[in-house]
């Protein structure tokens, strides 16, 4: 959903004065993305419909001390994961499995719609998406996910996921690198270095 | 050479391109400046890469439940 900057700003506004429309609007523009994280995270989608609800319920009934549209989806998210944890966390101590930090792996799943392209085309689009992320632990996914994919600060990244913000950034480069096929990369820089 | 390749390739043969994937899925800085790079080199090229962009932006989904 694309808005226009003053839109959202004047959106935001009426948010936290506690006006309902922009309240909905708000919850209608990061529930996918909840949703999406939630699941990738391995969970079950009505533990992740059931933790989004009350999240926003929470949202709903209380001051609205956010500093920016940013912090507002910072905040969803980070609070979305920390109720996942602490969900799947009871859930593992009561049946005394032992997954203590395994508990949400994440995932990146890629879909290629048929509209343009035909199955075969499509397939091996697939495949060549996936063969670059399946380099990435499901950590390293994560921040790639939430780094560019969704766009967050490398210090919101760091609370989402629990580590450093060095750390954070450390893994992000990691993840790049793995990405990154060197082989190619540097005999073309240099080819254009020479003959450009 | 990298180019030779690009040079033969249909819009379509981008989206399966290491490289070009890795930028559309990441447009990190050095992403975007060596894709800049190439486009401004090969200006023959810019009409099929802006339209496996489109393709891409079009067809590709993350995480969609």
């Amino acid at each position: 959903m694309k808005t226009s900057i003053p839109n959202l700003t004047i959106l935001f506004t009426k948010f936290k004065e506690g006006d309902d429309d922009a309240f909905i609007f708000f919850y209608e523009l990061y529930l996918n993305d909840l949703y999406s994280y939630g699941i990738s995270l391995g969970c079950e989608k009505e533990v992740v419909k059931d933790l989004v609800q009350d999240i926003f319920i929470k949202i709903y009934n209380k001051q609205k001390d956010f500093f920016s549209v940013n912090h507002l989806k910072y905040f969803l998210f980070r609070s979305l994961k920390n109720q996942l944890y602490n969900f799947y966390k009871s859930k593992a101590v009561t049946s005394k499995t032992d997954i203590s930090d395994d508990i949400l792996n994440f995932s990146i799943t890629t879909t290629v719609l048929d509209n343009i392209i035909d199955a075969e085309e499509s397939i091996a689009i697939k495949k060549k998406i996936e063969d670059l992320l399946s380099k990435l632990t499901p950590r390293q996914k994560e921040v790639i996910y939430l780094r560019y994919m969704q766009n967050m600060e490398y210090d919101e990244i760091s609370e989402i996921m629990g580590i450093t913000p060095h750390a954070t950034r450390k893994l992000v480069s990691r993840s790049l690198k793995k990405m990154r096929d060197e082989e190619l990369l540097i005999p073309f820089l240099f080819y254009m270095i020479i003959f450009s | 050479m990298l180019i030779d390749k690009y040079k033969k390739y249909n819009p379509l043969d981008f989206l399966k391109d290491e490289n070009f994937v890795r930028w559309q899925l990441l447009k990190s800085e050095e992403d975007v400046a060596y894709w800049n790079e190439i486009i401004e080199s090969w200006p023959d090229l810019k009409s099929s890469i802006e339209d496996a962009e489109k393709l891409f932006e079009a067809n590709i989904r993350f995480n969609e439940f």
